[in-house]
């Protein structure tokens, strides 16, 4: 059993002996002689057979005792079945004393994919540290190198100067235009109609329209309540428009108003929403109920100071106006409008 | 086609008038809480099922065993929990050593009223066999498809304040609830009836007063509910509003909504708003029907973005920012 084990160890030693050298890797160099951090150029020379596939050293990894600085082209001479790679390699030292050299370079065989490594001999460098005469003073740092001008340099002066000299004139004449320029006329803006204009005006051009003596309540009833929610809205800043009845009459309620007159507003949305929803066909008394009693609320909560200036409403709406004013007047209710966004306090 | 208001309106006064002796037996136990009944009915009649969010204690469970018990009709509880399985709920096939065949064992979904309490507490393929009968309305156990009882109501019950170790539902399943219910405390004058009626042993049963074919019969009045145009397209302005909120001027919100409505949302608020009318005894729908019961039905079917959270915004302030901002017919 012995005898086996060290024919084994035998056989495989001489096989990958025999690969080893196979590939012979030598170096030479001009000096054994340097200073710490020279640059030293290995002469190295790697015979081996033609069909080896040859790294030759690129890394730090590939120098033991240095470090790799460059590689010059590497030459190649094909010697029957073996081949000679020739290259100047550089490598550094950074220590002193006698530092023990090699390079390595691997290569495979055909048919194998293991890489193998193959050294050259060491090399023996004494290298010195740099000579310090310690018994001389200490020496300041050296002045400031001053450079002569050449012509690019003046003319980028020129340049920049030339910039500022434009961006100055410019800035001149952009301030003169604008200090000699004449006040811009601002164009008067026209003056918002009121609220209350708005909705007589539609409330009048509704009863012209003639839409229930046609057979459209729906239509009729819609567009009469459009009218009031639209000019609650802007009369009391109220969403009006997104509103339900129940949502808006609690909220008129609030407002001061006279309760009679918000009772009447609410048995008019609630006829509209009858016609609207539930296809309910309104009375010609109850059509002439709501244009009353929206021509009626308009013109008790419109603000004093537009009440004044009425006739720039219009002929149509004045007239509107006038009929409907009787009717409030009648009925004797009494208002305060004490949250109106659009005026003051009217009492009727 | 011509519509007779006046012939509706009568029909919805004849078949709705169980309407207040039903609430009316339900408030005999159950003390406030009339948002809540008043959705289980409409619930009810719209043949929708109903998710409510509330903290324990507020009488979900109570208020469903009432109508129940109002209705002669069947009632099942199921406590969902992780280790339920679909077989629980739905049923399964059992081996019958006395004939040697499977025979077919229903569970308790086979009721007309079924209180499915803390449903995200069971995972997914649960849900979603519950999810799947309440859709369907029917359910397949082996080779057989058994149907359903009429009517069939599902009210399911979440916790939102434990949310360790639960299963939310995934938005596609809640938008099978018609609504969502969110239930808050009652309030202090309610608080002490409940107290002095729970401590009294007096304890009210509710009576039948109600019986199944009512309800179908109520059901059919309700689809005879009329519903203008004006209404409809209020109701597709809303939905609409949900998906597309920059065509409707409402930009501040369009980063906040993730998705909108489905027409799920559309068709089950057409419904609610019909029942809404007819269990307040009208033969019509109003603006203040749909506004009424549109955070119930949008609620959970508005999903909100990450940037909306940040910013503290539910899909209840969405739904709000839409109302304020669509014109009412």
């Amino acid at each position: 059993m012995k005898r086996i084990f060290w024919a084994i160890l035998f056989f495989t030693t001489l096989h990958y002996g025999g690969q080893a050298q196979d590939v012979k890797v030598s170096a030479t160099v001009d000096s054994l002689r340097y200073q710490i951090g020279d640059w030293i150029t290995l002469h190295l020379t790697v015979d081996a057979p033609s069909t080896y596939t040859v790294r030759l050293p690129a890394t730090d990894d590939d120098f033991e005792g240095g470090d790799f600085i460059s590689a010059g082209k590497a030459e190649m001479e094909t010697h029957g079945k073996r081949k000679e790679y020739r290259q100047d390699v550089v490598t550094t030292i950074f220590d002193t004393g006698s530092i023990a050299l090699r390079v390595r370079v691997q290569y495979t065989m055909p048919g194998d994919t293991a890489s193998f490594i193959s050294f050259s001999p060491r090399i023996n460098f004494e290298i010195s540290t740099v000579a310090l005469d310690t018994a001389q003073s200490f020496k300041d740092i050296k002045e400031v190198m001053h450079v002569p001008l050449t012509l690019w340099d003046y003319l980028l002066y020129a340049a920049v100067v030339l910039m500022l000299v434009l961006v100055g004139w410019f800035g001149y004449r952009w301030y003169q235009k604008r200090k000699n320029r004449p006040e811009e006329i601002l164009e008067e803006a026209e003056p918002e109609i009121p609220a209350y204009v708005v909705a007589l005006d539609a409330l009048q051009t509704l009863r012209e329209r003639k839409l229930w003596q046609s057979g459209q309540h729906k239509a009729y009833q819609s567009q009469v309540t459009d009218i009031l929610r639209a000019y609650i809205e802007r009369r009391f800043r109220l969403p009006a428009m997104e509103q339900t009845t129940s949502e808006i009459i609690p909220r008129l309620a609030m407002l001061g108003l006279s309760p009679h007159l918000v009772e009447q507003v609410e048995q008019v949305l609630h006829t509209a929403d009858f016609t609207k929803f539930a296809k309910y066909i309104p009375s010609s008394m109850q059509h002439e109920d709501s244009m009353t009693v929206s021509v009626q609320f308009v013109e008790s909560t419109k603000p004093i100071a537009d009440a004044a200036n009425a006739p720039a409403a219009g002929p149509a709406t004045l007239q509107a106006a006038s009929t409907h004013v009787a009717t409030v007047d009648e009925t004797g209710s009494d208002l305060t409008d004490a949250h109106g966004s659009e005026g003051g306090t009217r009492d009727v | 086609m011509q519509v007779n208001i006046q012939e509706i309106n009568e029909r919805i006064q004849q078949e709705s008038a169980f309407v207040d002796a039903l609430k009316m037996e339900i408030g005999k136990v159950i003390i406030g809480q009339k948002g809540m009944v008043e959705r289980l009915l409409i619930g009810l009649l719209g043949d929708g099922h109903i998710l409510l969010e509330g903290v324990p204690g507020l009488a979900k469970t109570t208020a469903i065993k009432t109508l129940a018990a109002s209705m002669k009709a069947s009632f099942h509880r199921i406590q969902f929990t992780p280790d339920l399985l679909p077989a629980d709920l739905v049923g399964t096939m059992i081996y019958n050593q006395k004939n040697g065949e499977f025979q077919t064992k229903q569970g308790p979904v086979f009721a007309n009223f079924i209180l499915a309490d803390e449903i995200n507490r069971s995972p997914a393929k649960v849900q979603s066999a519950l999810l799947e009968a309440m859709q369907e309305r029917q359910v397949t156990i082996g080779e057989h498809t058994y149907p359903l009882p009429k009517p069939f109501l599902v009210m399911a019950t979440q916790n939102p304040i434990e949310q360790e170790g639960t299963y939310p539902l995934p938005e596609a399943q809640v938008d099978r609830f018609m609504l969502k219910i969110k239930i808050d405390y009652p309030s202090r004058e309610e608080e002490l009836a409940i107290m002095r009626q729970q401590i009294s042993q007096e304890i009210p049963v509710p009576n039948p007063v109600v019986s199944v074919d009512d309800v179908i019969r109520a059901r059919d009045a309700m689809h005879a509910v009329y519903m203008d145009e004006k209404i409809e397209r209020y109701i597709l302005d809303i939905v609409e509003a949900t998906r597309r909120p920059r065509d409707f001027k409402l930009d501040r919100i369009s980063s906040y909504i993730a998705y909108g409505g489905s027409p799920r949302a559309t068709i089950n608020l057409a419904i609610a708003g019909k029942a809404h009318a007819f269990v307040n005894r009208r033969g019509y729908v109003i603006p203040e029907d749909i506004r009424a019961i549109c955070f119930d039905v949008l609620r959970h079917r508005v999903a909100v973005t990450y940037e909306a959270e940040a910013e503290e915004m539910n899909s209840e302030m969405i739904v709000q920012e839409i109302l304020d901002t669509i014109e009412v017919p």
